[in-house]
């Protein structure tokens, strides 16, 4: 049982919206990274990415990807901002108690970068909108809280052939993995059924949210552009308690029946 | 045979230690044997944690052998292997 190498995969967003002289003074400190060039940026520009909820987990992941130009997000996130929202949910304010935080999540973008385009669903993912919204985008991020919500949105990705980035965290531990679909096991592949014993709340520290978001964030803007090694396959595990951090081989091939049947069809 | 086991998520919380060893008198196990000894070793709420009503696996539970993902019960495990246990977490 030797750890596989990881895979080489090519970028996925099209670089179809060249960039101007606003992105280029924009993003100029980035653009020195080596590997990442203008066609990179362009193909962050003309990017696409669906993140399922922006609490925890999702607001890093979406302030990150609007920070570094990604032209087009889609958020998903049903419900009104509460106090214990606010220790970890970052694109929410105090301000905004009792309002809808896909609203205040959208406003927070969009005072960071104007020419970001967003689509704010006021509803989370479920079996019932998933296909429809994941077909728009070239890459998803998973940040919701419900196995249920997880399941339903990886079941569509990998029927659509979309790369998911998998975030997860629960009191100071962090996972982070990303699935490609028919290459790497899936969600599914991986939890087959919601574990019963996950609850909907759970000890955690706004600054783990933050850490595996930004990981999460990182970990896209790879996958859009073609830069460095993906978690495809592997997940990374974090402990921050005790700082030790260890990167897991996935192992078997995609086994999941959504896995098969979408291989089949392809 | 020695194998070391760390618990994480919900199976730390469950077996109260970050990790400890297992010590059998036989050359190797599996995986299914190794959490059976593990359940018999701990109180409850451990072994609801990580087996079923039948003593089976459950479905979810996350389990690497030396850093690999490790789906099945009978699975042979080693002296010296690392492993860890967790209940795999979620978010938002
Ligand atoms: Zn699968």
């Amino acid at each position: 049982m030797t750890p596989s190498p990881p895979t080489p995969l090519p970028p996925f967003a099209n670089p179809t919206s060249p960039i101007d002289d606003t992105d280029r003074a924009t993003y100029q400190w980035q653009l020195w990274t080596p590997g990442f060039d203008e066609v990179s940026q362009a193909r962050l520009k003309s990017a696409t990415v669906l993140i399922s909820r922006v609490g925890g987990l999702g607001s890093p992941v979406a302030y990150e990807l609007a920070a570094a130009g990604v032209g087009h997000l889609i958020l998903c996130h049903a419900g009104n901002l509460k106090h214990s929202d606010l220790n970890r949910q970052l694109l929410m304010t105090h301000d905004w108690i009792g309002r809808p935080r896909i609203e205040s999540a959208a406003r927070r973008l969009r005072d960071l970068n104007p020419r970001l385009e967003i689509t704010a669903i006021p509803d989370n993912m479920s079996d019932a909108n998933a296909e429809r919204l994941i077909t728009q985008a070239d890459l998803v991020v998973d940040a919701a809280p419900l196995f249920e919500e997880r399941l339903a949105m990886n079941d569509a990705s990998v029927r659509l052939g979309k790369p998911v980035v998998e975030c997860a965290m629960y009191e100071m531990q962090a996972t982070l993995t990303t699935v490609i679909p028919g290459i790497t096991p899936c969600l599914r592949c991986l939890v087959p059924e919601p574990p019963k014993p996950w609850k909907r709340e759970f000890p955690v520290f706004g600054a783990v949210a933050g850490t595996v978001g930004c990981m999460g964030a990182m970990e896209a803007i790879k996958l859009l552009t073609g830069l460095g090694t993906p978690l495809a396959g592997r997940m990374l595990s974090m402990d921050l308690r005790t700082m030790q951090f260890r990167i897991t081989d996935l192992g078997a091939p995609p086994s999941c029946p959504v896995c098969i049947a979408a291989h089949r069809t392809r | 045979m020695r194998v070391s086991v760390e618990y994480m998520s919900l199976i730390r919380d469950a077996s109260g230690v970050d990790a400890e060893d297992l010590i059998s008198q036989t050359d190797s196990l599996t995986l299914a044997d190794m959490l059976e000894h593990l359940a018999e070793n701990h109180a409850e709420p451990f072994r609801a944690a990580v087996l079923d009503n039948s003593g089976t696996m459950h479905p979810w539970l996350m389990v690497t052998v030396n850093d690999v993902l490790v789906r099945s019960p009978e699975a042979i495990l080693r002296d010296g292997d690392r492993v860890t246990i967790a209940v795999p977490i979620s978010g938002g």
